[in-house]
């Protein structure tokens, strides 16, 4: 079994270009700060958007909870005319996603879109894109490629927009909480060796949990989704800065949750 | 169609194999960006021979493709699809991508001979999904070929889902022929393009 694997590996790594992964994750984390313009909303919410370029899907995952107003609609929007700030019409399906929760402050969603269907998309998407289904799913994958969409719910007291969260991929990040760190490393190792199509952990989309898998989450450690960084910040990405205040918080969250624990226990 | 006509119009291509019994089938495809699911506008063009031999278990792979809007960045077989010449499927193959592919380019040749007994040849999910076994998978793709439920694809930057696609078909003798011409012209038309 491991001279397979060892073959897979150096296939993989005598190529000059690497392939493109087929299967794209986007994650993020809605707030009211991150609306536009911002609001007091303690709402927060939780999304992931799963592409696979193979079979033309999306995924969609969200949980939601502490909304002031009832959900009326839930959208992505894009393309914002510069990353992680701006507004945009929605670009899915009108006026809400199919079988989306409505009139509740809290809730769960989960629904797979055929991204050659021209209902996965707004009509006026389609056609501001090249008037295509082909061209919408291009201008929608580049849209979440360059950290131009975003997620966003409507309420009843916030007609536009609650809580929203721009989507990013944040390569290594196995758990899709945002942050790479020593979690991701357990999720990597304890499916090491599995294999399917998609695997969370598989991040050059070989199909099989190998050794890649944790070299690519290692290059990434520390790294940070867009939704987590705040609007001015978001050129500071690929520069080394966040890194050390992700490793800062790994390593002081657990002296926190441990010291602040027993205290929720006495009350 | 005969069998006898087929192995005649395959027999030149065999030569360099010296198995006595051995059955070559010859597939094609057509590759293009109405075909690809969801259809684009590519002005992109492809083709791709393909030839199984059922005893040495080899498939012999051979693509030209050119007009490309994106530069490559992935090429596989996928199968099953659920109706034959519609819809998208898992990848069959080699992931990420066929071994030496050319990537990063609009036009390009490919030839590989695919040892079907090796793991490496095939996707590990497409192998898990049909036995557990290079056997199993060769099986099930020979079958999904011959339903019509197998087809080559390019990905690209442009067109990240797939720019160029074609299922991936048996021959008839005649149509065979008629193929065979098509590619030359294309051959002709490409070559022009280049001087």
């Amino acid at each position: 079994m491991l001279s397979r694997f060892a073959v897979v590996l150096m296939l993989s790594t005598a190529m000059a270009v690497p392939a493109q992964a087929h299967h794209l994750r986007f994650t993020s984390e809605l707030s009211g700060i991150a609306e536009s313009p911002a609001n007091n909303s303690i709402g927060t919410g939780h999304v992931v958007v799963t592409l696979d370029l193979d079979l033309g899907t999306m995924e969609i995952a969200a949980s939601f909870s502490g909304l002031q107003g009832a959900v009326t609609a839930a959208n992505i929007h894009a393309p914002t005319p510069e990353a992680g700030t701006g507004s945009a019409a929605p670009a899915t399906t009108l006026p809400t996603f199919p079988d989306f929760p409505a009139g509740v402050l809290s809730g769960d969603y989960e629904h797979e879109f055929d991204m050659a269907l021209a209902s996965t998309y707004n009509p006026a998407f389609i056609s501001a894109t090249g008037g295509t289904i082909s061209t919408a799913q291009n201008a929608l994958i580049f849209a979440l490629e360059d950290g131009k969409a975003y997620f966003e719910i409507n309420t009843t007291a916030y007609n536009n927009g609650e809580i929203r969260g721009f989507l990013s991929h944040v390569p290594g990040d196995y758990n899709l909480n945002g942050v790479v760190d020593a979690a991701d490393y357990v999720v990597w190792r304890s499916t090491l060796g599995d294999i399917g199509d998609g695997l969370v952990a598989d991040s050059n989309d070989n199909s099989i949990i190998d050794n890649d898998d944790y070299d690519a989450w290692r290059a990434h450690f520390g790294q940070v989704e867009l939704s987590q960084l705040g609007g001015g910040s978001l050129a500071s990405l690929s520069t080394p800065e966040p890194a050390p205040a992700a490793l800062l918080a790994v390593i002081l969250f657990p002296a926190y949750a441990s010291r602040s624990a027993p205290r929720a226990l006495v009350r | 169609m005969s069998r006898n006509s087929a192995l005649l119009f395959v027999l030149p291509l065999l030569v360099w194999t010296s198995a006595a019994n051995a059955t070559v089938h010859p597939y094609l495809a057509f590759l293009d960006g109405p075909s690809e699911s969801p259809p684009n506008a590519s002005p992109g063009i492809g083709t791709g021979e393909f030839l199984y031999n059922d005893v040495n278990h080899m498939f012999t792979v051979d693509m030209s493709f050119s007009g490309l809007l994106g530069t490559t960045t992935a090429s596989h077989i996928h199968a099953p699809t659920l109706s034959p010449f519609t819809s998208t499927a898992n990848v069959a193959t080699t992931t990420p991508t066929f071994a030496g592919f050319p990537l990063g380019v609009t036009s390009g040749v490919y030839h590989n001979v695919l040892d079907l007994t090796q793991a490496s040849s095939w996707n590990p999910s497409y192998i898990s999904a049909n036995g557990n076994t290079t056997a199993g998978a060769e099986a099930a793709f020979i079958q999904a070929i011959n339903d019509g439920k197998a087809y080559i694809n390019i990905h690209t930057t442009v067109v990240p889902g797939g720019e160029i696609r074609g299922f991936l078909l048996t021959p008839e003798p005649t149509t065979c022929g008629l193929a065979m011409l098509g590619m030359a012209g294309i051959g002709c038309i490409a070559r022009r393009r280049h001087s």
